[in-house]
């Protein structure tokens, strides 16, 4: 099974967040696709509506508005929605598993840490909504296993006194993924040079949550470092519930993930020296080349060498100094310069 | 950072046909570009009439061809020059050209060209880089078949003819390109090397590799342009038809509007998707004098309460009022 913390690749994580709709039969057959589509881990939510993430309250503070995808839910109505019931996530990890794939949640209160340490998860993602909840942080810091955290909609002051929390309990094992908490979120909020900053102001790993539509958001991050990827995943939109607008399909996940290979590939490393195809190439460089018959004796001048195609003969830097040498023998049009030839 | 600066490279996609030429210049507009260019000489300037074992093109694309024959079939006429560069001020386009040779220089200097292109095969022609960089033009220089000692004999001719704009282009000189090729990483490498704007001369299919040059900081992307690549000619197989180039510049565009700044969010107010943080709220009710416990006041979402760190100060604390259930919780409650 991957070993995704310490992999050399960009690491594709599909969240399956509620897009199963609240059938198991749907979250196995999300999984299944997911394996068929590229995707290196699983990933999940352990939300729990009843154990402590918000009330069951309905005054203004609950109600979910602002223009989102949601508007009209109560937070507690929305939440009961988009539960992941927990008795289905040992049977979900089981499955990533069985097909090689990693398996890890967002935990959203203590008991969900409690909960996944039980599963044995590999690492652990704070979202970006709970990166002020330092006590949850704290906590998962203190499991001593990597932590994954979305900084959505945090400050700088946010983000440093998280990762300063974990640091704090001698966890350093921490990757930030940059994130816009727009659901879905356009290119021109991605912001995407953050990324590198990040990584050295904070002097951790990074990587990329991403709710925009397409590929080219995390393809660009890619190239700009982030070492993980993580985008929503949805059998079909069709299927409705709150999270699909912004999630993809089998197809185009696919998609990303073969364009983000490339991407890879495409970095390659820093390099000048020629390849062996460069240097096939080189035949169409300009070399100097006798372009006149000649006599033994004659003087080279403007008129009989010249820099032309192809690049076999002598480098054109030598130029200035050859002409007024003469030739030491006959030479025939087509022949590339060389010093044997001339008397120097 | 402003705008990529897109060309759209003709080369011999004209098929020695004028009226494709000038076609082919309105649709790079069309699909997007800021420039077209061109490449000027005539296979006398470039090689001998000569069939010469020197003269024959090795294995590739082109196999079978004497320099002088390909020449000939790739080159753009001198006498179109003045009208595609009338036709491209026109269409609002850039118009520019890869000369390579001094004569070539002098003729198209006539009618003002813009900017200096010098293919990869030139770079190491120094009297002529020379010659092109005294005019004063923007110079972009492709390395693809540099050594690094190379592009900077090539750097430092520009610069002693006191020409500074110089742009490098990293480029993969194999038509065409594998992606696996194109050691990208060397774009941002040869910006700090060379102190100079880089950018990328593209030969792969497709626009992924110009869309992680443009992450990595590339101000330039040129690439081959065809009409369509079933009229033929020696550089179709790697050029991009007009729905493959018009696609590339949407792509390149969004990546430049993905990358935007550096950003850290500031006012908390205002952040997008804050509301669905938690913070402290009464979560059942409580009479005033009684204590704050972690059963009445939660951290749950929305995140307009009292922010979680206050916790640990505010446990075990007397409430100065009778608080209801959903209220947030404000240290002025304390009694």
């Amino acid at each position: 099974m991957i070993d995704f913390w310490n992999s050399e690749k960009a690491v594709v994580i599909a969240e399956l967040s509620c897009n199963h709709i609240q059938h198991f039969d749907i979250a196995v057959k999300t999984i299944e696709a997911m394996a068929e589509s590229g995707v290196d881990v699983v990933k999940v939510q352990n939300d729990n509506a009843d154990g402590g993430i918000t009330i069951d309250c309905d005054n203004k503070y609950f109600q979910v508005k602002g223009g989102t995808l949601w508007d009209g839910e109560t937070l507690y109505s929305l939440y009961k929605k988009t539960d992941t019931p927990w008795d289905w996530l040992p049977k979900l990890q089981k499955l990533a598993h069985s097909f090689g794939m990693g398996f890890f949640s967002t935990p959203s209160d203590p008991s969900g840490v409690d909960f996944l340490e039980g599963l044995n998860v590999p690492v652990y993602k704070i979202s970006s909504f709970e990166i002020t909840d330092i006590g949850l942080i704290e906590k998962v810091a203190r499991t001593g296993k990597p932590i994954i955290m979305s900084t959505g909609i945090a400050e700088e002051e946010d983000i440093q006194l998280a990762v300063d929390t974990c640091r704090k309990v001698g966890n350093n094992n921490i990757l930030l993924m940059k994130c816009t908490s727009s659901y879905p979120a356009p290119l021109e909020e991605a912001n995407l040079r953050t990324i590198p900053d990040m990584k050295k102001r904070f002097n951790v790993r990074v990587g990329l949550s991403d709710h925009s539509m397409g590929n080219t958001v995390a393809c660009t991050a890619v190239a700009l470092g982030a070492e993980m990827v993580e985008k929503h995943f949805i059998l079909d939109r069709r299927l409705g519930g709150p999270d699909a607008a912004f999630s993809m399909e089998p197809e185009e996940f696919k998609e990303m993930v073969e364009r983000i290979r490339d991407v890879e590939k495409s970095l390659g490393r820093v390099k000048y020296e020629l390849s062996e195809k460069g240097k096939q190439n080189r035949h169409f460089s300009k070399s100097l080349f006798f372009v006149k018959d000649m006599k033994a004796g004659d003087t080279i001048t403007v008129d009989n060498m010249s820099a032309i195609r192809p690049g076999d003969g002598m480098h054109p830097k030598y130029y200035n100094e050859l002409i007024g040498k003469t030739v030491k023998k006959d030479v025939e049009k087509g022949t590339p310069v060389d010093w044997k030839l001339v008397n120097k | 950072m402003g705008k990529t600066f897109i060309i759209a490279e003709m080369s011999a996609n004209h098929n020695h046909n004028k009226d494709i030429a000038i076609e082919t210049i309105k649709a790079a507009k069309k699909a997007g570009a800021d420039a077209i260019k061109i490449q000027t000489y005539s296979s006398e300037t470039e090689t001998l009439d000569c069939r010469k074992p020197d003269f024959l093109v090795g294995p590739g694309l082109w196999e079978g061809e004497t320099y002088f024959s390909l020449y000939r079939k790739a080159d753009t006429p001198f006498e179109w020059h003045e009208e595609l560069y009338r036709v491209a001020r026109e269409e609002g386009l850039i118009c520019f050209t890869t000369p390579t040779n001094k004569e070539t220089i002098d003729f198209v200097e006539t009618f003002g060209n813009p900017i200096y292109k010098i293919a990869s095969f030139d770079i190491i022609d120094i009297p002529f880089i020379r010659y092109a960089a005294s005019k004063h033009k923007p110079m972009i220089v492709a390395t693809g078949i540099a050594t690094e000692t190379e592009i900077r004999e090539a750097v430092d001719a520009m610069r002693q003819e006191g020409n500074n704009d110089i742009t490098l282009l990293k480029c993969t000189s194999a038509y065409p390109a594998p992606i696996d090729k194109a050691n990208l990483l060397t774009i941002p490498d040869m910006k700090k090397r060379f102190g100079v704007k880089v950018g990328l001369s593209d030969h792969s299919p497709g626009s992924t590799v110009p869309m992680a040059a443009v992450a990595l900081g590339a101000e330039v992307v040129e690439k081959h342009f065809i009409i369509d690549r079933s009229i033929g000619g020696p550089d179709a197989d790697f050029s991009l038809n007009f729905e493959e180039f018009k696609q590339m510049v949407e792509d390149v565009r969004n990546v430049e509007k993905a990358l935007g700044t550096v950003f850290y969010p500031t006012d908390s107010e205002k952040i997008t998707g804050r509301s669905y943080c938690r913070s402290l709220y009464v979560a059942e009710d409580i009479k005033a004098g009684e204590v704050v416990t972690e059963k009445n006041v939660r951290a749950v979402r929305p995140g307009y309460g009292l922010p979680i760190k206050y916790l640990p100060q505010i446990l075990g604390k007397k409430v100065n009022r009778d608080l209801e259930m959903g209220d947030r919780f404000s240290l002025d409650f304390l009694a």
